[in-house]
């Protein structure tokens, strides 16, 4: 409504100026200046043409144009991608201010791009993405960012189903560097970089580990979805180069709202509630109970007295965490653990049957209700605000985990008067959490005392035991002198609920990030932006573990502290000028400076050991004991000018050079400065070959080629050797790493070319975009050998080169007043090829990439020289080699290359000498695919996803399967089988076909098949189909609105997430990692948490 | 003018943002570490983390490596441990490389600060530490780069490896110039002693520590005798010369000689085996073997009767609670058979090895005993047969004191008295009459002593091919080879094949753990 009336205004305005000044001349030049909905930011590139005439402009990048018009009364239209093509009559005015607003249709248009400059699509020579907010809110539980999920084509994100806050790794393009934590793209929040990294908490790595990490979150999901208007995926360097060696990985560019300049203030309530059900379990079998004798002997959980037995029989135990045991059947009675009355000390025989909750039942309905508030408006004369309140409550799948989130956001934007604007975004943001699990498999995990369980007890069984007071040194561990805890009797006993209850991880985190920019005109076509941002952060963490937990039987508590201080400032010059060459000539230039700071402090001390049990503070320490300290501080500086030079002709062809030099602080004085240049051009193919005449359904065709030279610099005190603190006061080692006074920063050059196209008034669409990049002169520490006096050296060594495609597709196929059906499509294929190690590397050695103990040095991620990086290797089975031949019952011979070796036992060996390649981790392919339907007020979507070609090995397999919990120990329980293959003869290279059937299936299960060494049996194909999310939508119509007379836009909507997913592979979701450090890997899955399915309703209402 | 103007404003945002870099250096100067470059570190700040550490950490092997391919015990317990099978590989082999050689590393490094700060003492001691160390090294991997190991900030990337001959030159070499140095009685600085949990930098047990790690090593290479030490002698020369000279090369003569290192159970100076860390159940995952039971327990017609057990078993293993007898487990049985071999078996003694206050061994006065002993036997030194026994008895008395020692520091105690000690001497177990082949009897006995102490079983082993131990049906995995020694890791493979080819070579095998080392009988039959 605001806006008609707004549209009125300029109309009436127009036609006053047109009377005044019809008095003058037929010919004459008009100027003028078109703005945004805001009246106050200038849009570029805004083409401007007299009604029936050809020939036009285009705004430069202050918004101003001035055009040749002929005639009486001549009218002018503005048409501008993705905005309401505007007519307005000029009659003899020489200037005039148009404002345009946007088309709801047509938004793909504009995009955000480096330095938050906002650029046509059709101008670009490199490829992005865009993301709108209702994209991003559209489903928010842990983590926002899933929502790019299968959205962006080159964009993956990597997560290890690590808890509640489910840290991503976010890489586009795949790996450049062999440097794993420096491979991350940037975020970038309202033209500023912020921090998204995670700061580790626990040492190393998910596997069997007791002081398991916790997931804590990363800075990049502090982002509050709800404040964000839109986000742009700068995927390729060209697009990136400005922001110079902190964006070689690409950058994901986040515009948050600000107000509506409208003098009404509006108000938006939005509120979710979302329901998490982990959905996706392994095949547990319920035929074979605990028990590790093939049924042999009856079960039996307590070794009774003939006084205690109510038979008088003596009994002793007979139970395993295994569950290669006795059929169950209701008819038999045994004593379980549940046959003990705690109270009269008596026990009954209980009916043996398989408990179908003995794991799932641990897990709860997870709910995350968020309520997001925003009050935006204006004073009509451009001075704007919003302020929005989001509080977030989680509680997780498991009992007593989640977390609390409270985000406030503020914009506000003023003209000061007629030459400058000021604008600022402040945001501040509070996470907090009384319980975060700690992950892994690791005891400390309570899905790994869920393992060990048995299968003939109910969840009921575990929380009576703990609420009950019953997990307590008398009934610990082997020797319990009162019984028995209920896990396996271990030395270690568990409790899944005293784990959530007892070993709690908590944090508190308070962020604050914003900026404030002023915006200057300094002369018609030159502006002066300055801007100060800043991004400060304070992370309270603890983890407090009880007396009698596994590892720490004398408890444990840990706190930390971490501040980060991240300031940036900068400066930016345009200046622009469409006036040249007859108004053929569009030309903008900037130059501009960039001053970054970076302080990072990290306190950290930890027990081992308590004097008093429960008590969690640092001066609860035993006596000859003493804490250990860990302090880090760092600094960091990099300096930055920086220009770039858009040039376009006819709005034809476009072409953009940029150019930027840093200086780092954290290289050497004769390193330290370094230059990135980037050219990027565009050629619409629909200007030059004038399809508007011959091919007039083609809207626009687009071909594009960019060329860029970037790069990463490297981190705060890489230059010099130092010796390393020990635990031995005043005791020192020598650093085990070499480091080089000399390095310089890495170096990543690529090319980026492809087409793009628009059809059918923005029906169809399509991009198609090839890209290479080489990434050289790569700050890593290569391997030595430790006889050298280092474990590596820090040198500029490797070059990784990548090739790409990128393909999506948009259409609408049907689109009808009431009716319209939309789909969208995108597929992107990465090679990511190890062309070079370092000198002298011998090029049959793999390079390992560095994940902690991979599965206690069974399993490792392998590049090697030459090839396509990262496979998976571990050990396999001893197969036949080549040429290996057999004599079948008529004396032919029978080739049996590669068959598996069986031993005399029946049992298939595994080849300890040899490891083997079981896949590559990253896919060979990823696509997604949605559409959307929309009826009136209604709307259905759909969003699904696929990877092909992806592997991983996986620990929650093996932890299941070797102990039989799982269906795949069923074949052979009782009877065995003949393993298919052959047995060796004494004549080497002849075998004979192997007809031993084995004898014990829990040997050939536990020892052989899923015994966590048979690599080969634990890896898996991670293909997959997932129907990712289905969401119907309603909004209230206008009608309906207008006559409560308060409301002005009402919605409501529905959904339910990870409907089906159809994978090989078998364990929960095949999008998993394991965590090392504050680092995601692939390829190996390390006990991740249940994949959820979520349900969720979403309420939007604006006053 | 404009121009002017917006100069003057291009330079002020550019200098106000931009700045200079002069403030880079110190932006990048580390606050939390000392550099090497400063060249303010003392080296006897080197010194705790090297003797500390490093002992546990040869303790650690001791349990984990020596214990398991001796078949002292075997972890039959836990199906991801099958090191008693055989199945050992890369990360293994790297993990002992790397381990041993970074405490070369900073032994190399505290020679260097001591040399660049004048003190002879920290000099020599750094020697003595550092043979021990490349001696672990050697004997584990065969040849290594000796000559130009640790000089990478020298630019020695891809260093050559020496024959193991040669490093054993080598390393007596750096022994005798060590013993000069301890000659001289060099001043210790003042306040260091503390830091020294062994010695107390006392420089004439030092001394006695260095020259008693040269019979080691004299002895290790008996079977090379032609080889030439200190430029003039022939081993079994060597060898005379030392026991001939105790002014010149003074040697352990006591228990209170021995390189023991004493943990305070003070944060941190904790033993290996701390309980914190170790729990009863992982202790009971280790079993001692037929093998190990069978050197230290008669049996009577039943293996259910023990008629006489060694003094020292009850102290280094434990009984099941049900069985009232010695019980070895079958190390490198086939997993099918683990459940069957595994019932009754007795396992390591949790409370006496795992506390965090033991005394943890380098070297001690038996071995230097055995040593005599063998070289008398052997007639590399003269007395003879005669002076053999006494020697050897000497040894065995001396091990049953130390192992008597350890045991008494738990309650209750497992004091063995010297009537005890005795009525071993005379028992068919270690009775030097009833066991006609003394070789087999000395080494046997040296094994036994050697529990608890690095790598020195195995060694020893390899060398005389005592005591015979019987290979498991199981291990497979090494082609029912009893390991000869570790492969050279894939990083020092990969980063130096040249070299790494060429050692292989002369050492006529692949890099595997079925090649011979240069010193032991298999590779002086061949």
């Amino acid at each position: 409504m605001k806006d008609e009336k707004r549209n009125k205004r300029v109309l009436f305005l127009a036609l006053f100026l047109a009377i005044v000044t019809n008095v003058f001349g037929q010919n004459f030049t008009i100027s003028g200046k078109v703005f945004d909905t805001d009246a106050i930011t200038p849009l570029i590139g805004v083409t401007v043409r007299q009604q029936g005439e050809k020939s036009g402009t285009i705004t430069d990048s202050n918004g101003n144009f001035s055009l040749h018009v002929e005639g009486k009364n001549p009218i002018l239209t503005f048409s501008y991608l993705s905005y309401n093509t505007t007519t307005v009559a000029v009659k003899n005015k020489s200037s005039i201010e148009v404002i345009l607003k946007p088309s709801a249709q047509n938004l793909n248009g504009v995009v955000v791009t480096a330095l938050g400059i906002k650029r046509e699509e059709k101008s670009l020579g490199y490829s992005v993405t865009k993301i709108s907010n209702n994209e991003l809110t559209k489903n928010v539980t842990g983590n926002w960012l899933d929502q790019l999920n299968g959205k962006v084509p080159g964009l993956n994100l990597q997560q290890a189903g690590t808890g509640p806050l489910s840290t991503m790794r976010v890489t586009l393009r795949g790996d450049h560097s062999l440097n794993h934590g420096n491979s991350e793209a940037l975020f970038v929040v309202d033209g500023v970089p912020i921090q998204s990294s995670t700061v580790a908490t626990g040492s190393g790595s998910t596997y069997a580990n007791s002081d398991a990490p916790v997931d804590f979150g990363n800075g990049a999901s502090d982002i509050n979805p709800d404040d964000v208007e839109s986000v742009t995926v700068l995927k390729g360097a060209a697009a990136t180069a400005l922001y110079g060696s902190q964006a070689g990985n690409g950058a994901i560019v986040i515009t948050t709202k600000s107000g509506k300049d409208t003098k009404k203030w509006g108000v938006t309530l939005k509120s979710s509630l979302v329901f998490d059900v982990a959905s996706y379990w392994p095949d547990f079998q319920k035929e074979y109970g605990s028990g590790s004798d093939m049924g042999l002997n009856e079960f039996c959980f307590w070794p009774l007295t003939a006084e205690q037995a109510p038979d008088g029989i003596t009994t002793s135990s007979n139970i395993s965490r295994y569950a290669f045991g006795e059929k169950y059947d209701a008819n038999k009675l045994r004593y379980q653990y549940a046959s003990k009355d705690w109270e009269t000390n008596t026990y009954t025989k209980l009916p043996w049957v398989y408990a179908d909750d003995w794991y799932k039942g641990f897990f709860q309905t997870g709910t995350t209700l968020r309520t997001n508030v925003a009050i935006s408006g204006g004073n009509g004369k451009g001075t704007t605000a919003r302020f929005s309140f989001t509080d977030t409550r989680n509680n997780w799948i498991m009992p007593n985990t989640g977390y609390v989130n409270d985000d406030v956001a503020i914009a506000f934007d003023t003209p000061l008067n007629k030459h400058i604007k000021l604008s600022s975004r402040i945001n501040y943001t509070n996470k907090r959490s009384d319980n975060l699990p700690c992950t892994g498999y690791s005891a400390q995990n309570p899905l790994y005392t869920l393992t060990m369980g048995y299968t003939n007890n109910p969840i009921n069984l575990w929380k009576e035991e703990y609420f009950q007071g019953r997990f307590n040194s008398e009934n610990f561990g082997a020797d319990g002198t009162n019984g028995h805890s209920l896990v396996y009797r271990s030395d270690n006993s568990l409790n899944p609920y005293r784990t959530v209850y007892e070993e709690k991880n908590t944090m508190d985190k308070n962020r604050v990030y914003g900026n404030i920019s002023a915006i200057i005109n300094l002369e018609k076509d030159l502006t002066l932006k300055l801007c100060s941002s800043l991004d400060i952060t304070h992370l309270w963490r603890t983890q407090q573990k009880p007396f009698l937990t596994s590892g720490y039987m004398q408890g444990f508590y840990r706190e930390q502290t971490t501040n980060i201080y991240y300031t940036n400032n900068d400066f930016l010059f345009t200046y622009s000028n469409n006036r040249w060459f007859n108004e053929h000539l569009g030309f903008s230039a900037s130059f501009g400076g960039n001053s970054m700071n970076y302080r990072y402090y990290n306190d950290r001390i930890t027990l081992e050991k308590l004097q008093i049990d429960g008590i969690y503070n640092i001066y609860n320490v035993p006596s000859g004991y003493s804490p250990d300290d860990f302090s880090y501080h760092s600094k960091k500086k990099v300096n930055s000018l920086y220009g770039f030079a858009s040039l376009s002709w006819d709005n034809t062809y476009y072409l953009e050079l940029t150019d930027r030099n840093d200086w780092s602080s954290t290289l050497s004085k004769g390193n330290r400065s370094y230059n990135y240049p980037s050219v990027s051009t565009s050629i619409l193919l629909d200007q030059l070959f004038h399809f508007n005449k011959h091919a007039s359904w083609i809207d626009m065709l687009k071909f594009k080629l960019s060329w860029a030279n970037v790069g990463n610099d490297t981190s705060p005190y890489s230059l010099d050797r130092y010796y390393n603190a020990t635990s031995y006061y005043g005791g020192y080692s020598i650093s085990p790493n070499i480091p080089s006074a000399n390095i310089k920063p890495e170096n990543e050059q690529s090319w980026e070319g492809g087409f793009e196209g628009k059809m059918f008034r923005g029906r169809i669409g399509f991009d198609f975009t090839a890209y290479t990049t080489s990434t050289t002169n790569q700050i890593v520490s290569v391997a030595a050998d430790q006889i050298t006096g280092a474990t590596g050296y820090t040198i500029n060594a490797g070059k990784i080169s990548s090739k790409g495609l990128e393909i999506s597709f948009n259409a609408v196929p049907v689109r009808t007043h009431n009716f319209e059906w939309s789909i969208n499509l995108n597929w992107s294929k990465i090679w990511n090829k190890l062309d070079k190690l370092q000198d002298n590397w011998n090029s049959d050695e793999p390079y390992q990439t560095d994940m902690g103990t991979t599965i206690g040095n069974r399993v490792y991620i392998y590049s090697f020289v030459g090839h396509q990086m990262y496979h998976i290797y571990g050990h396999g089975y001893k197969r036949a080699s080549q040429g290996s031949y057999y004599l079948d019952n008529n004396g032919n011979k029978i080739d049996c290359s590669g068959s598996k070796i069986i031993n005399s036992n029946g049992y298939p060996v595994l080849d300890t000498s040899n490891l083997i390649d079981l896949g590559k981790v990253n896919p060979d392919w990823t696509g997604g695919f949605s559409t959307a339907f929309r009826y009136k007020n209604w709307n259905l979507s759909m969003d699904f996803s696929a990877e092909v070609g992806g592997h991983c090995y996986s620990v929650t397999n093996f932890a299941l399967s070797y102990q039989g919990k799982l269906k795949n120990s069923l074949n052979g329980r009782y009877d065995g089988f003949v393993v298919d293959g052959v047995q060796a003869t004494d004549q080497n290279g002849i075998y004979t076909k192997n007809n031993t059937i084995f004898t014990s299936a829990e040997t050939y299960y536990n020892i052989y098949v899923w015994n966590r060494n048979n690599a080969e049996e634990n890896t898996f194909s991670t293909n997959f189909l997932k129907l990712r999310q289905v969401r119907l939508d309603f909004t209230v119509p206008h009608k309906i609105c207008r006559k409560t007379k308060f409301l002005d836009d009402a919605s409501i909507g529905i959904y339910a997430t990870n409907i089906f997913c159809i994978t090989p592979f078998p364990q929960y979701d095949p999008e998993t990692a394991m965590v090392n450090g504050a680092d995601i890997y692939g390829g190996i899955e390390t006990m991740s948490y249940p994949m959820t399915r979520s349900y969720g309703i979403n309420i939007k209402l604006s006053f | 003018m404009k121009i002017f103007k917006y100069s003057v404003l291009v330079l002020t945002c550019g200098f106000l943002l931009i700045g200079c870099t002069a403030d880079f250096e110190g932006t990048n100067t580390n606050p939390n570490k000392i550099t090497v470059e400063s060249g303010k570190l003392s080296a006897s700040a080197m010194f705790e983390p090297i003797l500390y550490g490093g002992t546990n950490y040869l303790t650690y092997i001791s349990w984990f490596w020596n214990n398991e391919l001796m078949q002292h015990t075997a972890n039959t317990a836990f199906t991801i441990r099958q090191e008693h099978r055989y199945y050992i590989g890369d990360s293994n082999w790297t993990s002992l490389w790397n381990n041993i050689a970074s405490y070369g590393s900073n032994i190399h490094e505290m020679y260097r600060l001591a040399t660049i700060q004048n003190d002879p003492a920290l000099q020599a001691v750094s020697k003595t530490l550092y043979v021990l160390w490349m001696q672990n090294l050697t004997d584990m991997f065969g040849d290594i780069p000796y000559s130009q190991a640790f000089q990478a900030t020298e630019g020695i990337k891809t260093p050559v490896f020496d024959s193991q001959e040669k490093v054993y030159q080598e390393m007596c070499a750096d022994l005798e110039s060590a013993n000069k140095i301890y000659a001289e009685n060099p001043y210790v600085r003042n306040g260091i002693a503390p830091l020294d949990g062994m010695y107390g930098f006392d420089m004439a047990k030092w001394r006695k520590f260095n020259n008693s790690l040269y019979l080691r090593l004299l002895c290790r290479i008996s079977g090379r005798p032609s080889t030439i030490v200190d430029n003039t002698y022939t081993v079994p020369e060597k060898i005379q010369q030392i026991v001939n000279n105790s002014s010149v090369y003074p040697i352990f003569i006591s228990n209170s000689d021995n390189a023991t290192v004493h943990y305070s159970a003070i944060d941190p100076y904790y033993s290996q085996f701390d309980p914190k860390d170790n729990t009863e159940a992982n202790f009971t995952a280790y079993r001692l073997t037929e093998e190990t039971i069978k050197l230290m327990v008669i049996k009577g017609n039943d293996e259910t009767v023990d008629t006489y057990i060694d003094p020292r078993l009850p102290i280094i293993g434990n009984q099941r609670p049900k069985y009232a007898y010695w019980k070895g487990t079958i190390a490198g049985c086939p997993s099918e058979e683990q459940n069957n071999v595994d019932k009754g078996t007795s396992y390591l003694n949790y409370a006496t090895l795992a506390r965090n206050n033991s005394d943890e061994y380098l070297m001690d006065y038996s071995e230097v005993e055995f040593i005599l002993a063998e070289a008398a036997l052997k007639g590399w030194i003269t007395g003879g047969e005669d002076a053999a026994r006494t020697y050897y008895e000497n040894a065995v008395t001396a091990s049953i004191k130390k192992w008597s020692e350890f045991g008494t520091k738990v309650s209750p105690d497992y004091a063995i008295s010297d009537d005890q000690i005795k009525e071993f001497l005379n028992s068919s177990l270690g009775s030097w009459d009833d066991n006609p082949n003394h070789e087999q009897l000395i080494i046997e006995q040296k094994y036994l002593a050697s529990f608890w102490m690095g790598m020195e079983g195995w060694n020893e082993y390899r060398r005389t091919g005592y005591p015979a131990l019987t290979i498991g049906k199981g291990c497979t995995f090494n082609d029912m080879v009893l390991p000869t020694r570790m492969g050279y890791p894939n990083t020092t493979v990969a980063t130096n094949s040249a070299n790494a080819a060429a050692a292989l070579k002369n050492m006529g095998g692949e890099n595997d753990m079925k090649t011979p080392v240069w010193w032991s009988k298999q590779a002086i039959e061949k």
